[in-house]
């Protein structure tokens, strides 16, 4: 075959795959890497509607009870400004916000810093995982959970494992509105580990849940943007 | 419907501080809930003559006046009293009202004495009381309420009908900005946006300096007063950090 014919069938073969595979990669794009999961360990997912953007993620959802969802999203980000705004009509009131594996959050957003871990020694991580066994794995490294409360005032900062921090940034009085809190998770993790972050953040995590026994159907709204815009 | 409601304590023992006020953070959240407008709180003596001339002053202001206490059985419970001079009717007794007391006996309790609070101004509306059976009542714009908070609260629902109007929205923004950098700010958006509340309130406590409040009739006009607000206050170098957008009924 002639160069010159090579190339066009070449430059063909190309062009038809690319025309195939653009609709099929866009369509991933669309959710930009975002990966849905079911939240909790018994909990089947609820009526919900997300999109999706680069630097972010919205979702509606219509939370029975029994029911959760969880986003998470892998990368590497400059730890620094992040926007969240929660609208959540119905608290969980059997959850307990200082109990691991009974936080049950009607909203939140965890930013996962993966390349960064407390000195807990082996003895105390053998104990951890045993304690995930039970409780649910949480992703590893330090996060930072903010978090509508359902029995906690607006402002509590707590750690709910080792390496978890929790803010408390709307509360159950606030069912009903939306609240849009600006956070620094620079700060926010000097807050809580009186040291910067020896990494960026690895992961971010979305999640909504509404534990069995509780009445009614909960509204929630999420938008987590970050960097800010 | 009624729409500005005042409030009227009675009571020396307020006035004197023998008691501590607890009635007011029950009722006025309720009454913003309900779509009510707050218009004045007030806590008058225990002097029939007072009590009527800020009676009398208070309702040309307001379409509701609600007053706790003084509606017992002592010398010193002067409400029923003061309202019935402001309506211009005589107090009679109610036998509703006595058939409700004289159901409840309270050992110890003198019915002589018991039985005046059956007395209510002529032509007044009973305030069902779930709990003692001494009730409360309505007339000519007034609702008497008991001043003993478990008793007010548990009657307090009644007002709700006559109160309830479009509840109003509301936004808080939240910020770390000292008041002085942004009172220039606020008249602006102020002038800007009549028909929206704007009022700054301190905080001393929590991740916050300050709470700027935005109230009005309309969710879109509310919140564009805010975005204002927020965007210049960006431009003195101080940045909102916590927004909280309530709707109200005509959103």
């Amino acid at each position: 075959m002639p160069d010159r014919m090579r190339v066009a069938v070449l430059s063909l073969a190309c062009a038809a795959l690319l025309g195939v595979s653009a609709p099929a990669a866009r369509a991933a794009d669309a959710k930009w890497g975002w990966v849905e999961g079911s939240a909790g360990r018994w909990l089947s997912l609820p009526e919900r509607r997300a999109g999706y953007t680069d630097n972010g993620i919205s979702v509606e959802l219509a939370l029975p009870p029994g029911t959760g969802v969880a986003y998470e999203r892998d990368g590497r980000w400059k730890p620094s400004g992040a926007s969240l705004a929660f609208a959540v009509d119905n608290v969980n009131f059997s959850g307990n916000e200082y109990r691991r594996g009974e936080a049950y959050f009607p909203a939140s957003a965890t930013f996962v810093f993966g390349k960064d871990f407390l000195s807990l020694g082996i003895r105390k991580r053998i104990r951890i995982f045993f304690r995930e066994l039970w409780d649910g794995f949480r992703p590893s490294g330090i996060r930072l959970t903010y978090a509508w409360g359902n029995h906690l005032p607006v402002g509590s900062m707590y750690r709910l494992w080792e390496e978890e921090t929790v803010f408390i940034v709307a509360g159950p009085e606030e069912a009903g509105k939306r609240v849009t809190n600006s956070r620094d998770l620079l700060e926010d993790f000097r807050a809580a580990y009186d040291r910067a972050p020896k990494g960026p953040v690895t992961e971010v995590l979305v999640q909504a849940e509404r534990p069995r026994g509780e009445k009614g159907t909960a509204h929630t709204s999420i938008t987590v943007r970050f960097p800010e815009e | 419907m009624a729409t500005r409601v005042g409030i009227v304590i009675l009571g020396d023992e307020v006035l004197k501080g023998e008691t501590k006020e607890a009635n007011l953070a029950f009722m006025i959240p309720l009454l913003n809930e309900w779509g009510a407008e707050v218009a004045l709180c007030a806590v008058l003596p225990d002097d029939v003559p007072t009590v009527v001339r800020h009676l009398r002053m208070y309702l040309e202001e307001t379409d509701l006046l609600i007053l706790t206490g003084g509606i017992g059985p002592t010398p010193d419970d002067i409400t029923r009293d003061a309202v019935a001079q402001v309506a211009g009717v005589p107090l009679v007794l109610n036998e509703e009202a006595k058939a409700a007391l004289e159901a409840r006996s309270f050992q110890g309790g003198n019915p002589e004495y018991r039985i005046l609070m059956a007395y209510v101004p002529e032509g007044a509306i009973l305030i069902p009381n779930p709990l003692s059976g001494a009730p409360g009542f309505y007339i000519g714009g007034m609702a008497a309420f008991p001043g003993i908070p478990r008793l007010l609260q548990e009657m307090f629902g009644w007002v709700k009908p006559l109160v309830a109007g479009n509840r109003k929205s509301r936004i808080t923004l939240y910020s770390m900005a000292p008041e002085s950098s942004y009172a220039g700010i606020m008249n602006e958006v102020m002038s800007s946006h009549p028909d929206v509340g704007v009022g700054s309130y301190p905080v001393n406590e929590g991740e916050f300096r300050v709470r700027v409040v935005f109230r009005g009739a309309g969710f879109e006009r509310t919140s564009a007063c805010a975005s204002q607000f927020e965007e210049k206050l960006a431009g003195v170098g101080f940045k909102v950090l916590r927004r909280t957008e309530e709707r109200g009924d005509d959103a």
